[in-house]
């Protein structure tokens, strides 16, 4: 089960109801009953898709860019609320909705070897950057694309925006094509973190940027670097380590981050998730920066044996993808069959059992309580309703026979699901073939690996299987545009680096979530998700199966900082030891 | 002292045929007979496991989710209804080691059994005709065998488990790679020991009387030479056969030789082994079908080459 698409991943909050509740000056949120100093000691099985703010779109990228970078918004350790970080305070959008204003910090300063204050051009450099194809973003073009003069196609290296100015040193100024709510949740993205122009185009104007490399930082941590600012080999080896010391530039008043160790330094390559977390609680280690899913074994001894080295967090949503551009998908009835007969609760049990999640009758979950979840139906919504969510054989025979298989039977030839070859999802992948089975199918299923699976296979609509079930969603910002709109909007399928996996092009659904990004009254913009959320549902157009909780596991010297922006898993912005 | 003609004529000479004393010499070796009938069993096993699972145990590919553990997920173990208790989706394990038997046993025999035939061939005439035939496939073998084994097995078998697989299809995702694979690096090992055998088979008396009656070369190898390969060639491949079950195990346990929900031991140790501590049925069951496997076929291989050896060594 993949915790995430390609590209993408991390649950960030910043509900566009919640910016009234912004503080105007967040100033320091730290405890200063921890302890400071000490050096955090994080183990991952692999490397972070990206070290650049204005790249990574991974849980565990997230995770290290949020000590090293400072977007505009962002949330403090334990808050569900989005304050200002960068950000002065609250945006200021004009009266049509077309025009949003944000004032930024004085005093915050990039890391050597910039060292100046950062401005509010930094702010719309970093933003434009992202547009282009030497820095590949996975969400601009999805959140950013109202802004006026946005390019549709990305251009090679970084170009002005017309619609993002900076009329002053802090203030910057969005204009927008059409009023966005979305935009304006998209300010927590780390690609709103400052990015010096004079320094780093010379690494932008390349073919492929890399300025990961030379990064400066804006946030309490940077890489550790070279008198040049170069980071490769000495604060960062991909694949290999990552070290992370304070930067000497930051200061603790602008800041919420309480930024208590000295040193976070990454060991990659624990590729044994069991191997990993034996280490962890061994001591060896303090925490993990992509272990987002654990074997049911480990997760009942965790649960069960190591409670105080263990928590969890809810996030986003697993899922099984029906490719409907293929045969048999491409059939609205026999999505609902397969709907019908998927045995969610062996899925869900292969996972971990009930120390996983809840099973999921529909795409938002509990996470947006408040937020379109209650719209959507809450718990009560299940409309391929089964006995203890086994699978329903006899309403998926009925399914069948509506689309045209006479005894309930699928006849045609075997479908394909390309499947992670790493525990659990082989297990998961079988499971989807059995349950498949009771009505005909046969799945043959290919084990590739999970970077494969996206990259090669279920991203790429000219190589997708008829099914790709190891694959989850995570929201990027709490409202839920973030679950619905990416994935399943016609607009955003894309011959690579397709998110929009199972192809949907509905040309209903797409205009009712053209009509909720518009909608500025919240209450009402989440009633209208929670309605497209159904319209997805009736259409049967995926099979989502988990509302996951992640897991973390944690040495004994640590107290954790739990954070929303890096997608629940360990903060080493807001962690301490013991 | 001399002896008597009718003394001669009478005196017994007593002959033993080569496939009696080859049973001979194996039913006085109680190992052999020991490994022997426990791949006669494994074999069976393999062949009957069908019925043997309608009988006593469940299809191999069911799911009895509700045998798991209802909080946790996690597998129950060995009870009556299911004798090598379940795995982590629910199935039936002794359902899986059976029908896995029939997967290791496919692979090795089918893939060896191809490496063999393309080896000697080769081999066969690398070694007859010498010159360039043999410059070109010695060197193709020598190259063959300075590739690191596993990494390029890993290699290929992730190449050829996406999509439609290698060579325009002919190799497929799962048992046809897997089998591919075994081929690609066996027949080295058959080519070279044919080509060093039949390089001083050639020059044998034998030959050279074949020769010098005007067989033609074909009449030669088939003759002449071919049935003197037999031996070492069969003992040779008694012994390869368990590495290539071990190779397709360690395979499927990197995730790219078996697909699932075919079952593999190799697949099936590798999904157990996280799990050992809370499941340790999962891994003991499959691991010793793999093991007592391994080392049957290694024991019989190395009592058939004694017991074929015309130098025996043993009394």
């Amino acid at each position: 089960m993949s915790r995430r698409p390609a590209r993408r991943a991390v649950l960030v909050l910043a509900a566009i109801t919640t910016l009234a509740l912004f503080a105007v000056s967040s100033g320091s949120g730290a405890d200063d009953q921890r302890k400071r100093g000490g050096t955090l000691r994080l183990i991952s099985s692999g490397d972070v898709d990206s070290v650049d703010p204005g790249q990574t779109y991974y849980s565990f990228g997230f995770q290290i860019a949020n000590a090293v970078h400072r977007g505009l918004y962002g949330s403090p350790a334990s808050s569900l609320k989005t304050v200002p970080d960068l950000a002065a305070g609250q945006p200021r959008i004009s009266g049509d909705g077309k025009t949003v204003t944000v004032r930024i910090k004085r005093g915050v300063r990039f890391s050597p070897p910039v060292s100046r204050e950062v401005t509010s051009a930094d702010v719309k450099y970093a933003i434009e950057r992202t547009f282009s194809t030497s820095v590949p973003n996975g969400y601009v073009f999805t959140y950013f694309a109202d802004l006026v003069g946005a390019p549709t196609s990305p251009p090679k290296t970084p170009k002005p925006i017309s619609g993002i100015t900076a009329p002053d040193k802090y203030t910057i100024v969005f204009k927008l094509k059409q009023p966005s709510t979305t935009l304006v949740g998209a300010l927590v993205m780390p690609n709103t973190a400052p990015v010096p122009k004079e320094y780093a185009a010379k690494f932008d104007n390349k073919t492929s940027s890399d300025y990961n490399f030379h990064q400066v930082a804006s946030g309490p941590y940077m890489f550790e670097a070279d008198e040049s600012g170069n980071i490769r080999g000495t604060g960062y080896t991909p694949g290999k380590r990552m070290k992370l010391v304070r930067n000497p530039n930051w200061s603790r008043a602008t800041d919420y981050r309480p930024a208590y160790v000295d040193t976070v330094e990454v060991q990659e390559g624990f590729v044994d998730t069991t191997v990993g977390v034996r280490r962890i609680l061994s001591g060896a280690a303090d925490g993990a920066g992509d272990y987002t899913i654990l074997t049911a074994a480990l997760m009942k001894e965790l649960t069960t044996k190591h409670k105080s080295n263990f928590y969890s967090w809810p996030s986003g949503t697993q899922y099984i993808v029906m490719n409907l551009a293929k045969k048999p998908f491409d059939n609205l009835n026999v999505r609902r069959a397969a709907n019908f007969v998927m045995d969610k609760n062996a899925l869900r049990l292969a996972a971990g059992g009930s120390t996983v999640g809840a099973t999921a009758t529909h795409f938002i979950g509990p996470e947006f309580k408040g937020k379109g979840y209650e719209a959507a139906g809450g718990l009560a919504y299940n409309p391929y309703r089964s006995t203890n969510n086994a699978g329903d054989v006899t309403k998926a025979k009925a399914a069948m026979i509506k689309a045209g298989y006479a005894d309930g039977m699928y006849d045609g030839p075997a479908i394909t699901a390309i499947v992670a070859n790493t525990p659990p999802f082989p297990q998961q992948g079988r499971i989807v073939a059995a349950s498949l089975a009771k009505i005909g199918f046969k799945v043959n299923i290919k084990l590739v690996s999970i970077d494969a699976m996206f990259t090669k296979f279920c991203v790429v609509p000219k190589n997708e299987p008829e099914l790709c079930p190891s694959v989850g969603w995570f929201a990027d910002f709490k409202d839920p545009v973030t679950m619905l709109d990416p994935i399943f909007n016609g607009k955003n399928i894309q011959p690579t680096n397709n998110v929009n996996m199972s192809q949907l092009d509905d040309p209903a659904v797409n205009a009712a979530m053209e009509r909720a990004k518009q909608i500025k009254s919240s209450k009402a913009r989440y009633a209208a998700w929670g309605k497209i959320d159904k319209m997805i549902m009736e259409r049967a157009v995926v099979v989502p199966w988990l509302w996951p909780s992640i897991p973390n596991v944690i040495s004994d010297r640590v107290v954790p900082g739990k954070n929303y922006v890096v997608g629940g898993l360990l903060d080493p912005a807001s962690t301490s030891l013991r | 002292m001399a002896i008597a003609p009718e003394a001669l004529a009478t005196a017994e000479v007593t002959t033993t045929r080569p496939f009696a004393l080859f049973w001979a010499r194996i039913r006085s070796d109680r190992i052999a007979l020991a490994a022997f009938s426990f791949l006669v069993l494994v074999v069976l096993s393999a062949i009957l496991a069908g019925p043997i699972t309608r009988l006593v145990a469940h299809p191999p590919n069911a799911q009895y989710p509700e045998r798991l553990d209802q909080i946790f997920g996690t597998p129950t173990g060995p009870s009556r209804e299911f004798l090598f208790g379940v795995d982590t989706v629910g199935s039936d394990v002794f359902s899986r080691v059976l029908y896995g038997a029939r997967v290791s046993l496919t692979v090795a025999v089918v893939g060896t059994g191809i490496a063999l035939l393309l080896g000697t061939t080769l081999g066969l005439l690398a070694g007859y005709y010498r010159g360039i035939v043999d410059t070109v496939i010695s060197r193709t073998v020598d190259v063959m065998l300075a590739f690191p084994l596993l990494l390029l097995a890993l290699g290929i078998a992730s190449a050829c488990s996406l999509g439609r697989g290698c060579a325009g299809g002919l190799i497929q995702p799962g048992m046809t790679t897997v089998i591919g694979i075994i081929i690609l690096f066996s027949w080295t090992y058959f080519a070279r020991l044919a080509r060093g055998q039949v390089l001083s088979l050639r020059e044998k008396e034998f030959v050279e009387a074949a020769r010098a009656t005007g067989a033609g070369d074909l009449a030669i190898i088939g003759r002449e030479i071919l049935p003197n390969l037999v031996t070492p060639i069969v003992v040779y491949a008694a012994l390869v056969i368990p590495q290539n079950i071990l190779l397709e195990a360690a395979l499927s346990y990197l995730g790219v030789g078996i697909n699932p929900p075919q079952a593999s031991w190799g697949q099936m140790i590798a999904e157990a082994t996280p799990i050992f501590e809370s499941a340790w049925w999962y891994f003991v069951f499959p691991g010793a079908a793999l093991v007592l496997t391994v080392l049957a076929f290694n024991l019989l291989g190395e009592a058939v080459r004694d017991a074929l050896d015309p130098h025996p060594t043993k009394a």
